[in-house]
């Protein structure tokens, strides 16, 4: 595996290129370079093989992780052949813009010894904004394929965000890794409020929801023969664990299970509030009331934030309380009703996933998400009456 | 709750479609087969590993050979590393997965063992919680079905069940190719299953179907629309399908002696392909939808008439040769294979199919084996443009200049190197209007790159979850050997030094009649060449 790594003189040869080197290159001729160095690369070596089925930017910031994103974009370009982009944003008084390109190359497995090859750009800003970053990245995404962004920085700003909507299909980011969960979630439902129907918005914190999602939407299934669907209307109280280190945890994750809830079964909210932590949120669907409560519980096994175990309680069936959670040594989730000993284990995969194992995820499915859409909406809803 | 309304799960939306089994036993007839061992035992680990399996499952091998549950689980263990090479095997997941596996010998000719086997299965339907809900696969050899098919009735394991809005039915039974040696004992065999099983029930395999490449045909056909515009005889002047192999029989004479070519893959995988390739848009994906429309364009196809038999159809037997530099032996020496061997290991037809879309529009196809490279591909035609205004241009070489009259070529890869090419004119750089032939490519390998799950594991998962949509349909394998019959009947009837060159009066050589590692006989290029066209170099 070639990795991005040195830079070296502007002589780059094909061989150095192919090898990972980051090459300089002027602004304004970086395509050109490109150009040159694919096509001595096709004479030197005929064993290389180009492929590209989107453009993938990732947008860094100053303090970013960016050995994060190298290594992102190594398994990334593996999975999904790409013209990759690291756009580096740094504030800084003094402007400056430099760009360097590099090819990503892995072997094809089991063939002789030809290997597949993606290009990466590297464009380093420095300055205010993302205007003239922007106008340096739009040209480069590929036309008539898919542009996808993740946005690395742990802050959703959005009038940096703004100047790259226009050229993008999909708006990657997580929330989990928010300096400031809650304005996090407010800056998705700010940039939802104005693509109104544009590019796909995507949170890699909805993804990892997605087993406790299923095991409660599978919970409600007649044919699993635990709850039926009718029993959606009775619920009125639910009790939400989330992992924390020290007394600390970004909630956004059980905000967005929240509003996941409250926006699909129609609940209104009627008053909400922070809880050492935590929050607390009751909600008002016809004449039942839904108490919700979201606690922090000590766990250093897995990153800070993370729903942990969740109990569903019926109006007026105490025997009824639907409990879905991680039992310690289960690969998956465990779902139970309490009043029965039965406890059905799914071996969902339930291992916490990589940045980089969500992003591969989300690169298979292009389209919009509007249940996370209207959780979003619903949890900020949350947000707001915490104020 | 208003009575017969359906009240659905808001919870679900957004939620991608499940597809998981609900809780089964499965019986492996044939457990301590090739088959067992390199797909069956492999795929199912692989789709247990990906969580595609239910909490609540039960897997029980049958064949004749003692073993014990324990020695059982290590040879399987011992398959799944050998064989699932893209499988990422854990200690810890085999562990959990093998305590689901489970072996029980004995014969399956005989009621008393079946007796067993039912004893067996309430056992693992009481520690598995598998709901006495039964699949059964036959990996036996065929003369193994009839007792196996009959002995599941009469024991009371396999019954018929009418279809139910409420989801697939059980028991079901997994059946895997020959659907019989000919006509007659198809529909015997069918006769066979359908006294026990309704078809609903039954999954006949077809591991081509399978493939992400031939379910691709349909995904590239009518989810672009592009390219049907195009899909007819208007602009289609003929299509070639190849199935090429560089192997011999190896250790399947036997088998082989009693099939040939034309029943090994033509009655089957190729035919299965063309329905692909010909069917109309069907309603929906709905399973039935599906194998209506590949079933009716089946029934289009011009039937074969005695008389013109061998202007339709070509047989060949492999002598000695060269393959990949390796010296190969004729067919007739190979291991427990007749001398004198009359059984064709290449087959080509000419097949025409009658109906609006296709009307007048050839498809050939070739299949053998110890050819000169393993390809797999269906290659779509197109017709030359309506004026040459470049004719005389494109003599850049001697391979242009035969495509020059018909320069659009749609190529699908089956296998290997899987993808699909468009073949294309362009102007070469430079002062004149020389044409170059280049090709706009797609390949599988290099724009995916997550893993491709093989056949078996899809076909598998269809069964345990109830999903025909990918399985040959009782009709579709009457069909398929009812127009194969005649070419059958005929090839009984004649010997195959009998064929002469209607043009030349040349008379053909008696088997073998094609060196290893050529592409086939002469009487094959004769076929396609006969309406001016060529197979194309590969």
């Amino acid at each position: 595996m070639a990795a991005a790594g040195s830079t070296t003189p502007d002589t780059t040869t094909a061989s150095a290129f192919l090898n990972g080197k980051l090459h300089h290159v002027d602004i304004d001729a970086i395509e050109k370079e490109l150009y040159r160095l694919w096509a001595e690369a096709d004479q030197e070596d005929g064993h290389v093989t180009r492929a590209c089925s989107l453009s993938f930017i990732i947008l860094s910031g100053e303090g970013n992780d960016q050995a994060l994103a190298e290594e992102i974009l190594t398994e990334i370009t593996i999975k999904h052949p790409c013209r990759a982009i690291l756009a580096i944003a740094e504030p800084a008084e003094t402007e400056s813009l430099e760009a360097y390109v590099t090819a990503r190359c892995h072997m094809i497995p089991g063939d002789s010894g030809k290997q597949i090859c993606c290009e990466q750009i590297t464009v380093h800003w420095k300055g205010e904004g993302t205007r003239q970053l922007v106008s340096v990245v739009a040209p480069l995404t590929i036309p008539d394929l898919p542009t996808s962004i993740w946005w690395q920085e742990d802050r959703l700003v959005i009038d940096k965000v703004k100047p790259f909507l226009p050229h993008i299909d999909r708006f990657i980011v997580d929330t989990l890794k928010m300096e400031r969960p809650y304005s996090g979630l407010v800056g998705l439902e700010s940039l939802l409020n104005t693509l109104a129907g544009g590019a796909a918005i995507y949170d890699l914190n909805w993804l990892r929801l997605l087993p406790f999602r299923q095991a409660i939407a599978y919970a409600f299934e007649e044919r699993r023969g635990i709850l039926s669907v009718e029993d959606l209307d009775l619920i009125s109280e639910i009790e939400i664990l989330v992992t924390a280190d020290g007394g600390q945890a970004p909630v956004s994750q059980p905000l967005l299970l929240v509003g996941w809830l409250a926006s699909r079964l129609s609940w209104q909210l009627v008053s909400a509030g922070k809880s050492d932590g935590g929050f607390d949120a009751v909600y008002r669907l016809s004449r039942t009331r839904i108490d919700t409560r979201v606690k922090l519980v000590k766990d250093e096994s897995v990153t800070p934030g993370q729903v942990k175990d969740i109990r569903i309680g019926l109006r007026d069936r105490p025997d009824k309380v639907l409990r879905i959670w991680h039992k310690p040594g289960s690969p998956g989730l465990s779902t139970q009703l309490v009043s029965r000993q039965k406890v059905e284990d799914s071996r969902c995969c339930c291992k916490e996933k990589s940045q980089t194992e969500l992003i591969d995820a989300l690169l298979d499915n292009p389209t919009r998400d509007p249940v996370l859409e209207r959780a979003v909406f619903a949890a900020c809803d949350l947000i707001r009456s915490f104020r | 709750m208003l009575e017969g309304v359906t009240i659905e799960n808001p919870l679900l939306t957004g939620l991608s479609e499940e597809k998981r089994p609900e809780p089964f036993s499965l019986v492996i007839f044939g457990a301590h087969g090739d088959l067992t061992k390199r797909k069956l035992l492999p795929s199912l680990y692989a789709l247990y590993i990906q969580n595609l399996l239910p909490e609540n499952f039960a897997i029980l091998g049958s064949s004749r050979t003692a073993m014990t549950d324990e020695e059982f689980r290590r040879a399987m263990k011992d398959s799944v590393v050998k064989y699932g090479e893209d499988i990422d095997f854990d200690e810890e997941s085999w562990t959990r997965f093998a305590r689901c596996l489970y072996y029980r010998a004995g014969n399956a000719n005989e009621l008393a063992y079946y007796e067993q086997l039912k004893k067996t299965l309430e056992q693992m339907a009481g520690d598995h919680g598998t709901k006495n809900s039964n699949i059964f696969y036959l990996s036996t050899p065929p003369s193994l079905y009839r007792p196996i098919i009959e002995n599941l009735s009469k024991s009371g394991l396999s019954f018929k069940v009418r279809p139910s809005a409420e989801g697939p039915a059980w028991p079901r039974v997994v059946v895997e190719k020959p659907f019989g040696h000919d006509l007659q004992s198809a529909r015997e065999l069918d006769d066979l299953i359908h006294e026990s099983l309704n078809e609903h029930q039954v999954y006949r395999i077809d591991h081509y179907l399978g493939k992400e490449t031939v379910q691709n045909i349909m995904c590239f056909r009518f989810a672009n629309s592009i390219f049907e515009p195009l899909w007819n005889r208007d602009y289609i002047d003929h299509i070639q399908m190849t199935n090429a192999e560089t192997i011999g029989v190896e250790s399947r004479g036997p088998y082989y002696e009693e099939a040939g070519a034309l029943r090994d893959m033509i009655q089957n995988h190729l035919m299965q392909l063309l329905a692909l390739v010909a069917m109309e848009p069907p309603n929906s994906l709905a399973s039935e939808d599906t194998r209506d429309e590949r079933t009716k364009v089946l029934k289009a196809i011009r039937p074969f008439e005695s008389d013109t038999i061998d202007d339709y159809a070509v047989r060949g037997q492999y002598g000695e040769g060269f393959v990949l530099g390796n010296r190969a032996i004729r067919y007739r020496d190979e291991d427990r294979v007749s001398p004198a061997s009359n059984t064709e290991t290449f087959a080509a037809l000419k097949i025409m199919i009658d109906n609006w879309r296709w009307s007048g529009v050839p498809f050939y196809m070739r299949t053998g084996k110890r050819l000169e490279k393993r390809v797999t591909e269906i290659a779509v035609q197109f017709k030359a443009p309506p004026y040459e205004l470049f004719s005389g241009m494109s003599k850049t070489g001697l391979r242009d200049f035969i495509a020059a009259e018909s320069p659009n070529v749609l190529v699908m890869r089956i296998q290997p190197n899987e993808g699909i090419s468009l073949k294309f004119a362009t102007k070469q750089p430079g002062p004149t209007n020389q044409l170059r032939w280049l090709t706009m490519d797609f390949n599988y390998g290099t724009a995916f790159g997550s893993r491709t799950p093989p056949a078996y594991e899809r076909l598998i998962l269809d069964s345990l979850t109830g999903d025909p949509s990918l399985f040959a349909r009782s009709d579709f394998v009457a069909t398929s050997w009812n127009l194969l019959q005649p070419v059958l009947d005929h090839w009984a009837r004649t010997s195959p030094d009998g064929h002469k060159d209607r043009s030349s009066g040349v008379r053909h050589l008696a088997f073998p009649n094609y060196e290893s590692g050529s592409w086939g006989p002469q009487a094959s290029e004769e076929l396609i060449g006969t309406t001016g066209h060529a197979w194309r170099v590969l």
